[in-house]
């Protein structure tokens, strides 16, 4: 186990240079921006005076180590800056809208790995079959098709041709229900979304489970529940899918990164209150504390879900942190 | 430059083919995906080059009744404001075309450079190479993008240089896990034995055995990039000044209701492109890479 510890103190070591990458990026792109960074602060709206005031509490007058530390220390207590739009502090602007996002990246998350799951022993049980060989075409047409197209599409057909879903937002704005009925209509419009979001990465997990299934098919421990009369269901679902599930759960970091990125563009199509929304009108107004402020809590997300699906294979799989250090 | 290589190679390990495949176009050509990638991509290159030539009209021209659907003259329709809509999806090539060579140029030259240093340098420098590939790699690219979009400005060059500088890590792995088995290889050891310096034999032994695995896995960066590149433009963060299908499909979000044809060609022509760049890399890779 003690190259367990080591492996650990290794990610753990990584992930501080990371962070620190992140938040040193963002830092220089005010500094780098182009005109004064008061203005990159505070927006171009503002008098002389404001901007005087924005320079003293940034201390943009001061060296430029010194307001790295102080912008640090504010990131470390949790100040992300004031949104000078709605005057309002970044961090609970951002929180306010995190739920709706949850909702959605963390029903594709689940919804993708089982749906990807399922596809893939379907793929592998039925390998060089017309199943398999149709279920590899959509996922390599999947791979290549823009998440917006794919949401157009959807709209075209499901929302606007035959009224099927709802084409805007996550409630109905005509009425307030409360208790199931709520929930109902919140699920149904989360349904398209979801399945949109869910696509792409379904067809990844798929991808991806599938030539582990395949390989894993041929083991002897397979052969061996086979030989012992097990239904196939059973050898396919209770032995043949543990191993292979682990480089799925080692990708969930990446797999966040590339959810998030298509939670913001469909969230844009399908005007979802969440953080995605916040983050296109916030652009579009060049309100850059709470762009940076999205882009820093994204990042962090991110690395934060790579060190913990890091330590957790580790605890899932032994052999993870031996193998590792030999090299 | 390869001569050398086979030869070597071919002396002692005569198994192991090196060098360059001589009927690697050939082979490419019998695999069916390899026939519609190849093919996909050369429509997509002329229609880039040659927009200006065969487009029917300029791609800001104002010509067409607005929100007119296809017809014979506008095959593709027209927009809000009397584009047409074929027209500029043409044009809209060259943006896609320039980021993929601006983004393909840099990956291939950092990544190598990375990926060959790290695999035959020493241990410390391998792990500080390999951390800066890690956190390169960890940084969300759409997100940053976003973020030098909206603070700089948005410029289609500047979008190009930033992915082509944010997508190499993936590129740099193969080569360095490459060049650690290549390394280790008779005809290395024999061009180290006979006094060839460590830069010749990365350059001259080491690069072209690399090579033909980096077009391999570059198809996939590229094609990865250009639909970070179209979600950008999707989002209305593209350059003004130039055309582009993911601009056009964001422009097109207004008018879902009322025109059909403006969401879905852009987007086919994004779809289309990145699936032939996806099927020529994995033919090439089908070719280059022997499976087991």
């Amino acid at each position: 186990m003690r190259g367990g510890f080591r492996y650990a103190a290794r990610r753990l070591g990584f992930a501080i240079p990371t962070t620190a990458a992140v938040v040193t990026i963002s830092f220089a792109l005010i500094h780098l921006a182009p005109g004064d960074p008061a203005v990159a602060l505070a927006g171009d709206g503002g008098d002389a005076e404001y901007y005087a005031v924005t320079r003293a509490r940034f201390g943009l007058d001061r060296p430029l180590l010194a307001q790295y530390v102080s912008y640090v220390g504010r990131l470390l207590r949790g100040d992300l800056g004031t949104s000078y739009l709605q005057g309002r502090p970044v961090r609970s602007l951002i929180a306010e809208r995190i739920p709706a996002t949850l909702l959605l990246t963390g029903s594709a998350l689940v919804i993708s790995t089982i749906v990807g799951a399922l596809v893939a022993v379907y793929a592998a049980s039925r390998r060089g079959r017309l199943g398999d060989v149709t279920v590899n075409t959509i996922s390599v047409l999947l791979f290549a098709t823009p998440a917006f197209w794919i949401g157009q599409i959807a709209i075209l057909w499901f929302a606007l041709r035959f009224g099927l879903f709802p084409v805007q937002g996550m409630t109905d704005a005509r009425e307030v229900r409360t208790g199931l009925a709520a929930f109902l209509d919140v699920a149904h419009h989360l349904v398209l979304p979801v399945t949109i979001l869910a696509a792409q990465e379904v067809a990844s997990v798929a991808r991806l489970l599938r030539s582990g299934l395949i390989d894993e098919l041929e083991s002897a421990h397979i052969i061996m529940a086979r030989s012992k009369g097990l239904r196939e269901r059973q050898v396919l679902f209770r032995h043949a899918l543990k191993r292979p599930m682990l480089p799925v759960f080692a990708v969930i970091g990446g797999r966040l990164g590339q959810l998030l990125s298509g939670t913001v563009i469909v969230e844009i199509l399908f005007g979802w209150p969440g953080v995605g929304r916040l983050l296109l009108s916030a652009m579009q107004n060049r309100d850059i504390p709470i762009v940076l402020g999205v882009f820093l809590m994204i990042s962090l997300t991110v690395v934060a879900a790579n060190l913990l699906i890091d330590l957790l294979s580790m605890w899932l799989d032994p052999r993870i942190g031996q193998t590792r250090l030999k090299r | 430059m390869t001569g050398t290589v086979s030869k070597v190679g071919s002396v002692i390990e005569p198994s192991i083919p090196l060098g360059r495949e001589p009927r690697a176009m050939m082979r490419l050509l019998k695999k069916p995906t390899g026939v519609v990638g190849l093919l996909g991509c050369a429509v997509a290159l002329g229609v880039g080059i040659g927009a200006p030539y065969v487009s029917p009209y300029k791609a800001f021209a104002i010509v067409a009744p607005p929100l007119s659907p296809p017809n014979s003259t506008f095959r593709m329709g027209s927009d809000a404001l009397g584009h047409d809509l074929f027209s500029q999806v043409l044009h809209g090539a060259r943006s896609s075309l320039m980021v993929l060579g601006i983004v393909a140029t840099l990956v291939l030259l950092i990544g190598t450079t990375v990926g060959l240093l790290a695999g035959s340098a020493r241990r410390w420098i391998d792990d500080l190479l390999m951390r800066v590939t890690e956190i390169v790699q960890i940084v969300p690219r759409f997100f940053l993008a976003l973020v030098v979009s909206s603070i700089f400005g948005a410029g289609l060059t500047r979008l190009a240089l930033l992915l082509g500088f944010t997508s190499w890590p993936t590129l740099a792995r193969i080569v360095r896990a490459e060049t650690q088995s290549l390394i280790e290889r008779d005809f290395v050891l024999a061009a180290r034995a006979s006094g060839a310096t460590r830069l010749r034999v990365l350059r001259r032994e080491i690069l072209p055995n690399v090579v033909p695995t980096t077009f391999a896995y570059l198809g996939l960066v590229v094609a990865q990039a250009l639909l970070i590149e179209a979600g950008i433009g999707f989002l209305g963060l593209g350059d003004p000044n130039t055309v582009s299908w993911g601009q056009l499909a964001g422009d097109a979000q207004r008018y879902l209701r009322v025109a059909w044809w403006l969401p879905v060609f852009p987007g086919a022509c994004i779809a289309l492109t990145v699936l032939s760049l996806n099927l020529l890399a994995d033919a090439v890779a089908d070719i280059v890479i022997r499976r087991t």
